[in-house]
C-alpha cells in the first residue's frame, strides 16, 4: 500500500494538495492535527509525508522528528509546507529531518515536482 | 508787634513781593526793590535815591559782606560790584549783628563813621536792613533817601517785609547760581547720556524731569509729572520707593544707592543713584532730586549670563536624553538628571571631576556594560571625530540607549569640548519589533487564502478541471496574473520590513553565476516567449565564483531582468552580462567613483523606453513608481528596486544604472568574488 500522507490543517490547501497528486496517480490520505497525522504515519508508514508547520495541536516539524525518530529507517521523506521562508526557518526543518521544504503560496506544479523527485529516490 | 501795614500800603507790598520773589538775578531783585519803594506819604511808590544789595556766603554769623547790585540816582555815586566790605571797612555792618533794622539818620546821626558816610553817599535818611531767611543769612540791603523827611514806622515795617522776600530771593538767587554752574556740569554729563535728573514733592510726585531722564526711562515729561516717582519703580518695591523718598525729604539727608528702575519700555534698568532734599523758601524742604545713571549694561550683562544659563539647564533637566559634557581638559562640565538616571551615576560625583574618574566611577559599577567604558575612553581623547551606536544598559530597567558623540566648537571655532548623548530607544526599538512582528504575522496569514487561491487557479489553467473555454480562460488568466502581483506584493513587504528592522541574514557560498542567471531566467521564459523578446546571456566561462546568497542573488537577478522585459517592448533585446573587473578602468563610464576591486560586474541592458532623467534621482526610492509606469499600468509596487539595491548592499556592492529614453536602460551591479 503505498500512499502519500498529507497533514494540513486548512481544507482547501488540503483539497488542492490532494487533487493534485491524485490527478498525478498518487494514493493521498490525509491528517487535519499533527497526533493524527503522527499515528498514521507511524502506523501505516507512507511512501511520503507533506506537513504543515502549524498545525493546531502541535508543530510539524516536530511530528517530523518524531515519525523520523520512530520509525528510523523505514521513516518516509518528509516534506514540510510552511508559510515562512527565511533560513532560519528552512535550518529548522532541516534539523528536524526534513528532506525538502515548500513555502507557501506554492504553484501546484512545484508541489509535484518536488514530490516526484522525492518519490524518484 | 502792632501791624501797620493796612490798606494801599498792604496791597502795594503784595505786588512789591511778588516782583522780588521773581528775581532771578541780583540785577532784577535790586529793580524790584528800587520799583516797590514808597515815599513818606505811604501813597505811592518813589524810587529810593540810593540802593546797594549786599550779599553774605556766612549764613550762620556773617563778617564779609559783597555788594551784589547797586543804584545811586548819581551815577557817579554807584558803589562797584563785587566790592567786599566787613565791619572795619563799613563799621555800620555792626549794628546787624543783633538781626535789627538799623534806621539811618543822616548827618546828624551819630552812629556813623566817615566810612560808612561814604558808603551812603550823602543821603540823609535811610534803612540798613539785614537780609535773613530764619536763622540763615543772605545779606544787607541799604536804602537810602537824601530827602529832609525821615523813616516812620510804617515805612521801616513796610521795608522790613520786603527784606524777608528780598533774603528768600537772594538766597535763591545764590542757590540758583550755584545750581546752575553744577547745572551746567550735570548737563555736560547729560551730553553723554548718563544722568538723569528727577524732582519730587516731598510726597515722591514728579515735579521735574530731565530730558536725560527721558532718555533713561523712555517717559516723556508730559507723562510724568505730578506722577508718583514709583511709576519707575518694580510694582513690587513702589510703596518703598516712595516711603524713601520722604524719608529723604523727611530727615534731610543724602543717600545714595543703586536700585532696579523699569524704563517705559518694560525694560529693567539697574540705575546708581544719589537722591538729596530740595530746599525751598524759609529753609524748608520742597522736595526730593534724584540723580541717576544708568549702570544697567554691567549688571544685566551678569543677569543675561545667568539667565542664559537657567535656560541651558532647563533645557538640559527636561529633555529625556542623558548629556554630559566635557571640556578641553577632559573634566565634566555637564551632566544632566537623565545621564544620573541611565547610569545611576549621581551628577554631584561627576561635574568638575577628570574623565578618568568618570572612567572610574563607570568601571566600578559592575551592572554597566564595558561598551560605555569604551566610548569614554575612546572618545574623550579625540578632539575630531564623531561617533554613534547602539548600547544596551539594565541599570534600573533594561533600556536600549542609541548614543552618539561630537566635538563641540564654539561661535568662533575653538574647541569647546565634547559632547555625548544617549537616548532612550526602548520604546522605539520596542514598536519597530512590534511593527515587524505585525507585518510579518500579517504576511504569514496572508500566505494561506493565496495559497489556495493560487493553487487553484493554476490547477484550472493547467487543465485539470477540464479544457477552459474562450472568455473563461481569458478571465482566469487575469486572475491567475493578479494573485501572482498579490504574492509579490507581500514578499516584497515582507523583504521591505525584514530590511527596515534589519533582520536580515545571508547565507552565503560561492556561487557559479551562470547557474544563478539560469535560475532566475528559467521561470521568466514563458514571458519573453510571450512577448517575443529576445535573451541574450553573456556570461563568460571561467568566471570566478561570487561570494552570495543564492536566493538573494537569484531575487537580484529575477527583479532586473522581468523589469527590463516590462519596459521593453514586444521585439526587444535583454541582454544579461558578466565581466571580472580588475582595474578601475574596465568600469563603465557611468560607474560611481571608489568601487572596491577586484569584482564582478553584472548587467542587464534592454532596449526599452527608458528611464526620463527627472525620475532617475529616485528610482530606488521605495514605493517610487515612474508616472509612465503607472500610466501604463504595469504591475509593480514600486519597492523591487529599493530591495534590490538593500540586497546588493548587503552583499557589499554598489548598484546603479544608465538610460536614455527610447534607447533602452542599463543596471549595473557589483558582486564580491568568493575565495
Amino acid at each position: 500500500m503505498s500512499f502519500i500522507l498529507v497533514a494540513e490543517d486548512d481544507p482547501y490547501i488540503q483539497l488542492l494538495i490532494t487533487r493534485k497528486l491524485q490527478n498525478a496517480g498518487f494514493e493521498v490520505r490525509s491528517a487535519t492535527n499533527g497526533n493524527e497525522a503522527l499515528t498514521v504515519a507511524v502506523r501505516d508508514v507512507p511512501k511520503l509525508l507533506l506537513l504543515d508547520v502549524m498545525l493546531p495541536d502541535r508543530n510539524g516539524l516536530d511530528v517530523c522528528r518524531e515519525v523520523k525518530r520512530q520509525l528510523e529507517g523505514k521513516a518516509p521523506p518528509v516534506i514540510i509546507i510552511s508559510a515562512r521562508g527565511q533560513l532560519a526557518d528552512v535550518d529548522a526543518a532541516k534539523q528536524a529531518g526534513a528532506d525538502d521544504y515548500l513555502i507557501k503560496p506554492f504553484a501546484p506544479s512545484d508541489l509535484l515536482a518536488h514530490v516526484q523527485k522525492l518519490m524518484a529516490r | 508787634m502792632e501791624n501797620l501795614l493796612t490798606g494801599d500800603v498792604l496791597s502795594q507790598l503784595f505786588s512789591a513781593n511778588r516782583a522780588v520773589a521773581d528775581a532771578s538775578t541780583h540785577a532784577m531783585l535790586l529793580e524790584a526793590i528800587l520799583d516797590n519803594a514808597i515815599d513818606d506819604s505811604h501813597a505811592s511808590t518813589i524810587r529810593p535815591d540810593r540802593c546797594v544789595l549786599l550779599k553774605t556766603t556766612q549764613e550762620r554769623s556773617p563778617t564779609d559782606f559783597v555788594i551784589v547790585a547797586a543804584w545811586d540816582c548819581l551815577s557817579e555815586k554807584v558803589p562797584a560790584v563785587g566790592t567786599v566790605y566787613n565791619v572795619q571797612t563799613l563799621p555800620i555792618l555792626r549794628f546787624l549783628a543783633g538781626g535789627e533794622t538799623v534806621v539811618l539818620r543822616g548827618a546828624a546821626d551819630t552812629r556813623l563813621s566817615d566810612l560808612d558816610r561814604v558808603m551812603l553817599a550823602e543821603a540823609t535818611n535811610g534803612l540798613l536792613l539785614p537780609l535773613r531767611a530764619g536763622r540763615r543769612w543772605a545779606g544787607a540791603l541799604i536804602i537810602g533817601m537824601r530827602s529832609e523827611t525821615p523813616f516812620d514806622a510804617t515805612r521801616v515795617q513796610y521795608y522790613e517785609a520786603l527784606a524777608d522776600v528780598s533774603a528768600l530771593s537772594l538766597y535763591n538767587i545764590s542757590s540758583a547760581t550755584q545750581v546752575a554752574r553744577v547745572s551746567s556740569l550735570l548737563n555736560s554729563l547729560i551730553e553723554h547720556g548718563h544722568y538723569a535728573q528727577i524732582v519730587t514733592d516731598p510726597n515722591g510726585l514728579i515735579t521735574d524731569w530731565s530730558p536725560a531722564a527721558e532718555a533713561l526711562y523712555g517717559y516723556p515729561i508730559e507723562h510724568t509729572i505730578n506722577k508718583p516717582l514709583s511709576l519707575l519703580a518694580p510694582e513690587a518695591d513702589a510703596e518703598t520707593v516712595l516711603e524713601q523718598y520722604r524719608t529723604v525729604a523727611r530727615e534731610q539727608r543724602t543717600v545714595q544707592q543703586q536700585a532696579k528702575r523699569i524704563a517705559q519700555s518694560g525694560q529693567m534698568l539697574d540705575v546708581l543713584m544719589t537722591l538729596y532734599p530740595v530746599y525751598g523758601r524759609s529753609d524748608t524742604v520742597i522736595g526730593v532730586g534724584e540723580i541717576s545713571i544708568d549702570h544697567s549694561d554691567r549688571a544685566p550683562l551678569q543677569d543675561a549670563i545667568q539667565k542664559e544659563r537657567d535656560h541651558l539647564e532647563a533645557i538640559l533637566e527636561a529633555t529625556n536624553d542623558a548629556i554630559i559634557m566635557l571640556d578641553i581638559d577632559r573634566r565634566v562640565v555637564t551632566a544632566n538628571i537623565q545621564f544620573e538616571n541611565f547610569f545611576g551615576l549621581p551628577r554631584y560625583s561627576l561635574v568638575g571631576r577628570t574623565v578618568d574618574d568618570l572612567l572610574r566611577q563607570v568601571q566600578s559599577k559592575p551592572e554597566l556594560p564595558n561598551a560605555l567604558y569604551n566610548i569614554f575612553v575612546t572618545l574623550s581623547g579625540d578632539d575630531y571625530g564623531s561617533a554613534a551606536g547602539d548600547l544596551e544598559i539594565e541599570v534600573n530597567s533594561r533600556r536600549i540607549l542609541v548614543w552618539y558623540s561630537a566635538p563641540v566648537h564654539a561661535h568662533e571655532g575653538t574647541t569647546l569640548g565634547r559632547l555625548f548623548v544617549f537616548r532612550d530607544a526602548t520604546q522605539e526599538r520596542e514598536a519597530d519589533r512590534m511593527k515587524t512582528d505585525f507585518v510579518s504575522l500579517v504576511s504569514h496569514e496572508l500566505r494561506t487564502p493565496l495559497t489556495s487561491l493560487k493553487g487553484f487557479t493554476d490547477l484550472i489553467m493547467d487543465g485539470d478541471a477540464g479544457p477552459l473555454e474562450g472568455p473563461v480562460r481569458e478571465y482566469m488568466k487575469i486572475i491567475q496574473f493578479n494573485t501572482d502581483r498579490l504574492i509579490s506584493l507581500v514578499n516584497d513587504i515582507l523583504d521591505v520590513t525584514r530590511l527596515e528592522s534589519g533582520h536580515i541574514d545571508l547565507r552565503r557560498t560561492s556561487v557559479d553565476l551562470t547557474d544563478a542567471a539560469a535560475s532566475a531566467v528559467a521561470p521568466m521564459r514563458l514571458i519573453f516567449e510571450g512577448k517575443q523578446q529576445s535573451l541574450v546571456m553573456h556570461i563568460p566561462k571561467g568566471l570566478p565564483l561570487v561570494w552570495v546568497d543564492l536566493s538573494r542573488l537569484i531575487q537580484i537577478l529575477t527583479n532586473l531582468i522581468s523589469n527590463a522585459s516590462k519596459y521593453t517592448p514586444t521585439d526587444g533585446t535583454i541582454r544579461v552580462e558578466a565581466r571580472h573587473i580588475v582595474e578601475a578602468a574596465d568600469l563603465p563610464a557611468s560607474a560611481p567613483p571608489s568601487l572596491k576591486l577586484p569584482m564582478i560586474l553584472v548587467s542587464v541592458h534592454d532596449t526599452g523606453m527608458g528611464i526620463a532623467p527627472e525620475h532617475q534621482a529616485q528610482l530606488f526610492t521605495r514605493f517610487y513608481r515612474t508616472p509612465t509606469s503607472v500610466k501604463r499600468q504595469l504591475a509593480g509596487t514600486g519597492l523591487g528596486l529599493s530591495i534590490v539595491k538593500s540586497f546588493v548592499e548587503l552583499h557589499g556592492g554598489n548598484i546603479w544604472f544608465e538610460s536614455e529614453v527610447d534607447h533602452g536602460s542599463s543596471f549595473y551591479f557589483t558582486l564580491p568574488i568568493a575565495g
